[in-house]
Formats: structure tokens, C-alpha cells, sequence
């Protein structure tokens, strides 16, 4: 490579953030200037302190320059409690400067002067500036304001540094003023019923394609952790995707029989059925026999506690505690509250991945529903979770609540899931003649011929049993009903 | 104490300058800033310089036509000249010899060590 071709190359900095490296690509680019901006409590200088506590950990200098009355004792006492502080840096490798006197005595060309010296002076990988609308209250005009970012940026970039520029604005609010910086990141509140949500949306990246949209994200001791919206979930070509895949079977014989010789590997299957009729326990069993066969397994549930899970396994002799043990199967549990969508259909992901597991059962799509802040986004999200799982060679296999079931053609609860779902299991229950008769019907197959009769199945010690034939389910609906069917 | 060496840095974006004039009047050198070309020679003509930095890109007379004119004056051409610019082509047309070239956005560490290299 020439010098004219170092000339243009662009280097990255990764600010460290989780989940935020992804949106922006791989980072800012060394020698930019951005822009930080987004209405107060929302978390900017939070996310500026993670960044340069970061830097500061690996050996890099920060200088991180304020220009509000604040003082730094108060700024780092509030930052103390996360994680990330580290009090070691602080004064040596990550300096903090006051602005506030040269801005307020000699304006914005006294400011720029002021901080040129202290970028040549400590030569910063980052560069902080927190208090912009103090510079922007002070400007004579918008040209002034426009001229000094422009200044700014000039510098930053001769000083090989890169630049955070922290900004306070309402939503709404015009960003034509910064039409001179390489990226804008903002930072949104917002709520939803009772519920208060925080976003990053980037709105402009120069030099680089990047995550578009709102991406949640958390604050938390840890720090700031971005969710990159699931819908863009990193996926990867399918392997072998015209090839016949291989079949695995549920653990179930019948219902494999019905099923045409099990579930398609890297296939979705949807198994719905009212409360009580076996979901859980088909589901676990579904987890079981890709044990058995030496597959790992994940199940990710939300009503169900572990420990009550485990004593329902052992019930119906299903024997999870010791798959568990061994690793054979990974067990996640989250209580349906407050979910992030993003977060628990990334971890999903992240887990396949990290795990090797091939095969999963996703058990309450209806605790998703509950949990996403924007349920219109589910059908999408769920075709993005759908598509990273098949591209991983994973079956998944997911269980909907349905109240009570009035009749096949409309069983799937959520509009919108269909093109995403290989394979429908509804099961369902009827009351013929003082007892309770439970019935299985695979609705929807797309790689294989399936049976298209109903089967009677009972749940006992023995596990989920399917009938061999549909002659008792057929008998039993002949019957004269108690309930059920209106 | 022997007098400062002067630097003539033609740029006409004002923080570029500004930025050529700081970083080289704190390395030790007297630095005058011209807007462009015409500017700097009438800055030429005033007084005597021992190096001349310029862009290339500018109003009026450009980086090159301004080495054109340096080298084509027997006093003028002695001086050094520098170019300094974001464009990928730096070849000095017929008339033009440049001492050194800048690529932009440029170092303030590399200008530093490229006056020094010429002046000292």
C-alpha cells in the first residue's frame, strides 16, 4: 500500500460497547467526529464513560472535557457504581478537563484554541466533549455554532484523535447543524403502556453501512448494552438448502409415524394446544431424544420454573435433571416480565452458537408476545429467529398457549407466523362421555408427507403416548360430547 | 539567539491554517497564513520566507500555479515548497518541484517532522 492509499484507508475504534460495535459496523473510525445526543437521563455521558474506561483499560489516553457547571468529583461519584469504573485510570490515563472557564471568558474561538492545545498536549485516543449545548447557547449564530464544530472537527482529525461530541436535545429536534460530523448516535426514551424503554437509533455513519433502526438497549451495573434489533440477526447461507434433510424424531413413536418419520432437521415446528394438554412435556421429550442421540439440546422457557420442571419430567419419567448434569441439555428460564425481544431472541442465537446445540424448544412463543413492546414486530422477528436457526442446522420447536380451540383452520394464534412455521402439531382436548379425550393432528408438514388423521395420546408415567391408529380418536368423536366442541 | 525560520502555510480553509500556524509557531517557527494563492504572493513579496506550505485545491491561483510561479522567479525559487492536499494525484506539472508532499487529513507529528527535515 502507497501513501496515497494510507491516505483514505480508515481505521476503526471499537468502542467496546456491547452489542454497539455491531450496529456501527466494527466501530467509529479513528479520526472522526460524532455526535452523542438525545434528552437528559437517557444515558450519553454514561455510554461516553464506558467507551473511554474501556480505552483506558487497554493503555489508550482519554481526554474527556466538560463544559457544564458539574464539577468531576460529582460526575465520577455518580459513576462509581457501575462495573466499569475503575478509579486506577482515572487522572492517568483518562484525564478530565473543564472547558468551562475558557469557553465562558473567550467564546468559541477561545474554546477551540483551548482544547487544540490540550489534543496536541495529551494526544487522546478519545476525545470527549460533554456540554455541546453550552457551546451552542454561547454562539453568536447557527454559522458561528456550525463553524466551530466544523473547527473542531478539523483538529480532531490533525490530531489523529477521535471525538465524541455530547449533545442534550429533545426528540424532534433539527440535526442539520451537524451536517459536518461523521456519525450521529441518539439516544431515546420512550414508553409504551407502563412501561419506560430506552433506544439508540444511528442515524447517519459516514464511510460505512450499519444497523438502521431503534435498537434497545439497558443500562444496568454492568453498563450500557445495546440489542441490535432482531430482525437483522447476522445470518449465514443455509447449508445445503435444496438437499433433503435428514429426519429427527420427537421422541413420541406415533407421532413420528404421523409426522412421516419425525421432525425435518433445521426445520420449525409450531406445537399449539390449550393449557394442560402437553406442550412442556412433548417439548422436553423432543430435548430428550436429541440427548439420546448425542445432539445437544437448549429449551428456553417462562412460566415453568426449573425445579418444578424437573419434578413434571420426572413424573412422566422423563429423566432431564441428569441430561442436564451432563450437559446434554441447557436449560434457560426467564420470568415473562418486561422482556426484551431482542435481547432473549439474540441469546437464543448466541447460545446455538456458543453451545453447538441442534435442536431447541422454545417453550411459550406467547411469553414473547407479552414481552415485546411492539408485538406488530413478531411475525418479522420470529422469521429472523427462524431463518438464523435453520442457516445453524438447529430444529426448533415452539409451543403456543392457544384458550380453546374451536376448530383447526385457525390455529395459529399469531397472524403472520405461518410462512415462518414448517410443521403445525395441534393438540387438543375433548370431553366425551364424563372423560377427558386428548387428540393430536400434525395440521402442516413441508418436507414430508404426513398422516392426516387425528390421534388419541394420553400423558402418563410413561411419558406422552400417541395411539397407533385413529380409530379410538375416531370413536371418540363419534361419541356424544360433555363439552368442548360448541 | 539566531532568528526564527518563516513559514508561509497557504490553505483556504481558515482551521487548516490555523492548525499549520499553531502547530509549527510552538514547534519554534514564524508562521504567516495566506487564504490562497494570490494571497500568498503578495505575502512573498512583502517579506521573506524559508519554507512555503500550500494546499492544492484553492480560490484565485492554486497550490500548483503558485510553485509554478515560485520556481519561475530566480529569488522566489530557492524557497522550498511543501504541498499539502486530500488529492490522490500529487505529480508536480512542468515547472513545479516540490521538497516534500502532505497527504490530508494530515498528522501535525508528520508536519512537524517534515519542516524540520527541510529547515534544520
Amino acid at each position: 500500500m502507497n501513501d496515497a492509499d494510507r491516505q483514505f484507508e480508515l481505521t476503526r475504534l471499537p468502542t467496546q460497547i456491547p452489542g454497539l460495535d455491531e450496529v456501527l459496523n466494527g466501530g467509529l473510525f479513528v479520526g472522526g467526529t460524532y455526535l452523542l445526543t438525545g434528552p437528559s437521563g437517557v444515558g450519553k455521558t454514561v455510554l461516553a464513560t464506558q467507551i473511554s474506561f474501556a480505552l483506558a483499560s487497554e493503555q489508550e489516553d482519554v481526554l474527556f472535557v466538560t463544559l457544564l457547571t458539574e464539577s468531576h468529583a460529582r460526575m465520577l461519584g455518580y459513576m462509581q457504581g457501575f462495573e466499569f469504573f475503575d478509579p486506577a485510570v482515572v487522572g492517568t490515563r483518562l484525564y478530565y478537563v473543564s472547558g468551562y472557564e475558557a469557553l465562558q471568558e473567550e467564546g468559541l474561538d477561545g474554546l477551540v484554541a483551548f482544547l487544540f492545545r490540550l489534543l496536541r498536549e495529551r494526544r487522546p485516543r478519545l476525545f470527549v466533549l460533554d456540554g455541546l449545548m453550552n457551546v451552542s447557547a454561547l454562539a453568536p449564530s447557527v454559522g458561528h455554532f456550525r463553524r466551530f464544530i466544523h473547527d473542531l472537527a478539523a483538529l480532531v482529525e490533525s490530531t489523529n484523535a477521535t471525538a465524541l461530541l455530547i449533545d442534550h436535545r429533545d426528540k424532534d429536534h433539527d440535526h442539520s447543524q451537524f451536517a459536518m460530523v461523521d456519525g450521529v448516535i441518539e439516544l431515546l426514551n420512550s414508553e409504551v403502556g407502563q412501561r419506560a424503554n430506552r433506544e439508540l437509533l444511528l442515524r447517519k455513519l459516514r464511510g460505512s453501512g450499519f444497523l438502521a433502526g431503534r435498537h434497545v438497549f439497558e443500562i444496568s451495573l454492568g453498563g450500557i448494552r445495546v440489542h441490535p434489533r432482531a430482525e437483522l440477526l447476522p445470518t449465514s447461507p443455509l447449508a445445503d438448502p435444496v438437499g433433503r434433510a435428514e429426519q429427527q424424531r420427537t421422541g413420541i413413536e406415533q407421532l413420528d409415524v404421523m409426522l412421516g418419520g419425525g421432525l425435518t432437521a433445521r426445520s420449525v415446528t409450531l406445537l399449539l394446544g390449550p393449557s394442560g394438554s402437553g406442550k412442556t412435556t412433548a417439548g422436553l421429550r423432543f430435548l430428550q431424544a436429541g440427548a439420546e442421540q448425542g445432539q445437544r439440546s437448549l429449551m428456553f422457557g417462562f412460566y415453568e420454573q426449573p425445579p418444578y420442571l424437573l419434578r413434571k419430567a420426572a413424573a412422566v419419567g422423563l429423566d432431564i435433571a441428569s441430561a442436564i448434569d451432563e450437559g446434554s441439555i441447557v436449560l434457560h428460564w426467564s420470568p415473562p416480565l418486561e422482556l426484551l425481544l431482542d435481547a432473549i431472541v439474540r441469546h437464543m442465537v448466541d447460545e446455538v452458537d456458543r453451545t453447538g446445540a441442534r435442536r431447541l424448544f422454545l417453550d411459550g412463543l406467547n411469553a414473547l408476545e407479552q414481552g415485546a413492546l411492539y408485538p406488530a414486530r413478531l411475525p418479522q422477528v420470529f422469521s429472523a429467529l427462524a431463518y438464523a436457526m435453520r442457516s445453524r442446522g438447529v430444529s426448533m420447536l415452539v409451543s403456543a398457549e392457544i384458550r380453546e380451540l374451536l376448530g383447526l383452520p385457525e390455529a395459529v394464534p399469531l397472524p403472520g407466523l405461518s410462512p415462518s412455521v414448517d410443521n403445525l402439531i395441534v393438540l387438543r382436548h375433548e370431553e366425551v362421555e364424563e372423560r377427558r379425550v386428548r387428540l393430536v393432528s400434525v395440521v402442516k408438514t413441508r418436507e414430508h408427507e404426513s398422516a392426516s388423521e387425528m390421534r388419541e395420546y394420553t400423558i402418563g408415567s410413561g411419558g406422552l403416548q400417541v395411539a397407533a391408529s385413529s380409530d379410538s380418536a375416531r370413536e371418540a368423536l363419534r361419541a356424544p360430547r360433555t363439552s368442548g366442541r360448541r | 539567539m539566531s532568528e526564527r525560520r518563516r513559514v508561509l502555510a497557504v490553505d483556504d480553509e481558515h482551521m487548516i491554517a490555523y492548525l499549520v500556524k499553531a502547530t509549527l509557531e510552538d514547534a519554534g517557527y514564524q508562521v504567516r497564513t495566506a487564504r490562497d494563492g494570490l494571497e500568498a504572493l503578495e505575502a512573498l513579496a512583502e517579506e521573506s520566507f524559508d519554507l512555503l506550505i500550500t494546499d492544492i485545491m484553492m480560490p484565485h491561483l492554486d497550490g500548483w500555479e503558485l510553485c509554478k510561479k515560485l520556481h519561475s522567479d530566480e529569488q522566489l525559487a530557492k524557497i522550498p515548497v511543501v504541498v499539502m492536499s486530500a488529492a490522490r494525484d500529487l505529480r508536480e506539472p512542468d515547472g513545479c518541484r516540490t521538497a516534500a508532499k502532505l497527504p490530508k487529513p494530515f498528522d501535525i507529528d508528520a508536519l512537524v517532522r517534515v519542516v524540520r527535515q527541510l529547515l534544520e
